[in-house]
């Protein structure tokens, strides 16, 4: 059997590559120009899925083709992010469909779900994110996206959705929360200690990817992908046995942020400007969520087999062996 | 958790009217918009940073991406009916732009492709609705005018009216049968039949310019409720835009742009008191007028088009309850047929390059 993997250069698509030629899968690797050297042991297609011609070519002899490209930036227009995130999808799927491929494993995010209110459950069912106004451009194609795959299959092409949580693992350093900040030895965290992050370990999705390839009963079906639902403290506590690092961590007042996020997006809004900061901004980031990832346990037998525990250990091991101790982000947004 | 559904609202294309149709769609709690595709890339760039909503490349995109429940069609009227007919076959809810369609074939085929798939079809006849527009009805219907002795409906250009959008040479209404006037005709023809009712008979004389294109246009109408004219005029100033009904008890002037209403009734007083009362009355409800929409307007209420919010609120209402749309396929198909008809009677022929490149 044959794989292709878009975005295989990329952070999660590496992982994705490295699993499924670990299951004696051939793989061929879409990648932009010179990114190659990302992915041993495959065979390299360099290629770009804003084109046509590209996309035919590469899914031409493959049986499953594995969607993990997305422009992930936080800068760009918004044709630049439906071009790559919205038609790139569409090109793929459709490309991937004419040609025979038997399952097209379609790589979303949990950015698409609403978050109504602190503390929801949420299912594979649950309501799309209705906000889209207030998110970024990479949010908004992404979701986009993820409707447009489910639209594809059914119109029957043999899709299946996985959406993964706040993904971590080698190669990247995790956050520490959604929103963080450094202030010399403290970490302000704009979150409640007991804030539900959705953590998931990049080789856990790579299970799962093998899974949706081969499992019955999934075309058309979305599942959710988090390790585990973990209280900020919790992982903050985690995060730093794993990595060794001393620093104090300090918990912002969310009603304080939210409620000065609300006044200046109001008062800039009269003054006919955005507002750098956006009360569903801070909500989003501070809201939980609890993700239920029943279904993916019982239609496609998915268990995360990384703890959190082991997740960060090999994540902070790969970061010393990589680039040695004391890298550190001043400021790191996370993306989902 | 107890939200209601609301249904979800995306437009084919980004131009400037969109605009207009996004401001008032997002004040109806009925709605959520979804986004918006369109041919045009710097549109599309343009409509996402404003409004902050996915824009897509063609329908086909937005349909799977977006999977609206009611579309709103506003491009060039040439696409409108060919769009309509595939989102109707789609099993969309479609509000198309004024005109409807450009012919009655055309409308025909549209209203047989919501019939067949059990959707809405209605057209944005957003000046019937215009609240100046609505009050004269109102007087129309309680009987306070008396019975209805005819109505004139004046329609002028606005400047800028017909500017080229940016990254394009010139605006798409140029190339429409009898040019730019075209795209004016619809609102005082769908205002002349919602008044007069079905037409019976109708005469037409047009003038064009140095240019040969059509620059004035006047018709007169014998429909089944009373006598009608409309006037279209490229070349009168200022931009004027009226309505008057003439009943038997009293006449009321509708000024749309400056959005006054003024009745004018007989009164039982010596000659020369009413040579001067009917002066001071018509002041006194402009002084009226003008104060109420001043106020209106710095309460930030007065905006363009005020008919398509109170069309659209309307429309969202009836859907939410399976009611009729307050705009029926048939009140768009029968504006189409009237307007292709003074059109045929100046000597318009329908086909244009724009139709023939769509068809083709």
């Amino acid at each position: 059997m044959k794989a292709l993997v878009t975005g295989a250069s990329g952070f999660l698509g590496r992982r994705i590559v490295r699993r499924l030629l670990g299951e004696g899968i051939a793989v061929r690797a879409l990648v932009r120009p010179g990114r190659g050297s990302q992915c041993p042991g495959a065979e390299i297609f360099e290629g770009d899925i804003c084109d046509d011609a590209a996309v035919a070519a590469a899914v031409t002899g493959v049986d499953w083709v594995v969607h993990a490209a997305a422009r992930v930036d936080t800068k760009g227009s918004w044709e630049s992010f439906a071009e790559a995130n919205i038609r790139g999808t569409r090109r793929v799927i459709r490309a991937a469909q004419a040609a025979g491929v038997q399952r097209i494993v379609h790589i979303s995010s949990l950015s698409v779900y609403a978050v109504s209110r602190d503390g929801v459950t949420i299912i594979e069912d649950s309501p799309y994110e209705s906000e889209s106004n207030a998110r970024g451009h990479y949010s908004r194609s992404k979701l986009a996206a993820d409707r447009l795959a489910l639209s594809e299959a059914e119109r029957g092409a043999p899709v299946v959705v996985l959406r993964p949580g706040l993904l971590y693992g080698p190669g990247k350093r995790p956050p520490l929360a959604r929103q963080s900040f450094t202030a010399a030895s403290v970490r302000l965290i704009l979150a409640s200690p007991d804030y539900a992050l959705p953590m998931t370990y990049v080789d856990n999705v790579a299970d799962a990817v093998v899974l949706a390839l081969t499992a019955g009963g999934v075309v058309g079906q979305a599942f959710t992908l988090v390790d585990e639902n973990v209280r900020q403290v919790d992982y903050l506590a985690a995060y730093r046995q794993a990595s060794g690092e001393h620093w104090r961590a300090m918990f912002l007042p969310v009603g304080v942020v939210a409620t000065a996020a609300l006044v200046i997006e109001r008062g800039l809004r009269l003054a006919r400007r955005r507002s750098p900061i956006t009360y569903y901004q801070v909500r989003r980031a501070t809201d939980s969520a609890w993700y239920d990832c029943a279904r993916a346990a019982r239609v496609l037998g998915w268990q995360p087999a990384v703890s959190l525990q082991e997740g960060l250990r090999r994540t902070f091991e790969s970061l010393r062996v990589d680039a040695g101790e004391g890298t550190t982000l001043a400021i790191v947004n996370a993306t989902v | 958790m107890n939200v209601t559904p609301r249904l979800r609202v995306a437009l084919v294309g980004c131009g400037r009217i969109a605009q207009a149709h996004c401001g008032y769609l997002r004040q109806i709690p009925e709605v959520e918009l979804v986004g918006a595709c369109d041919v045009n890339p710097a549109g599309r760039e343009a409509f996402t940073n404003r409004w902050q909503l996915p824009s897509y490349a063609d329908v086909d995109e937005l349909l799977s991406a977006a999977r609206p429940h009611v579309v709103h069609v506003v491009t060039p009227p040439a696409t409108h009916a060919p769009l309509a007919i595939q989102l109707l076959n789609a099993g969309m809810h479609v509000l198309v732009e004024k005109p409807m369609a450009l012919t009655t074939a055309e409308a025909e085929d549209m209203r047989t492709a919501a019939r067949r798939n059990g959707r809405y079809l209605t057209a944005n006849h957003n000046r019937w609705f215009d609240p100046v527009v609505q009050r004269a009805r109102e007087l129309l219907a309680s009987g306070a005018l008396g019975a209805l002795a005819g109505v004139e409906v004046f329609q002028g250009a606005a400047a800028g009216e017909v500017d080229a959008p940016p990254g394009e040479a010139t605006h798409w209404s140029a190339e429409l049968p009898g040019g730019i006037l075209y795209n004016l005709a619809p609102h005082p023809v769908y205002m002349l039949r919602g008044f007069v009712g079905s037409v019976e008979n109708l005469e037409a004389l047009a003038r064009r310019d140095e240019h040969g294109r059509l620059s004035e246009l006047r018709a007169i109408v014998a429909g089944e409720e009373a006598l009608g004219g409309l006037t279209i005029s490229m070349l009168a100033q200022p931009f004027m835009n009226r309505l008057t009904l003439f009943g038997t008890r009293m006449t009321a002037e509708v000024n749309l742009n400056n959005m006054t209403l003024i009745v004018r009734r007989t009164r039982q007083v010596p000659k020369l008191v009413g040579k001067v009362l009917p002066n001071l009355e018509e002041a006194m409800q402009l002084v009226r007028a003008t104060i109420v929409n001043g106020v209106e307007f710095v309460r930030g209420r007065q905006r363009y088009y005020p008919g398509m919010g109170v069309h659209f609120r309307a429309l969202y209402r009836a859907l939410a309850a399976g009611e009729p749309p307050p705009v029926s396929a048939d009140d768009g198909y029968e504006a189409v047929a009237l307007l292709q008809r003074i059109w045929e009677h100046v000597g318009v022929r329908m086909e244009t390059e724009q139709r023939r490149a769509v068809n083709a």
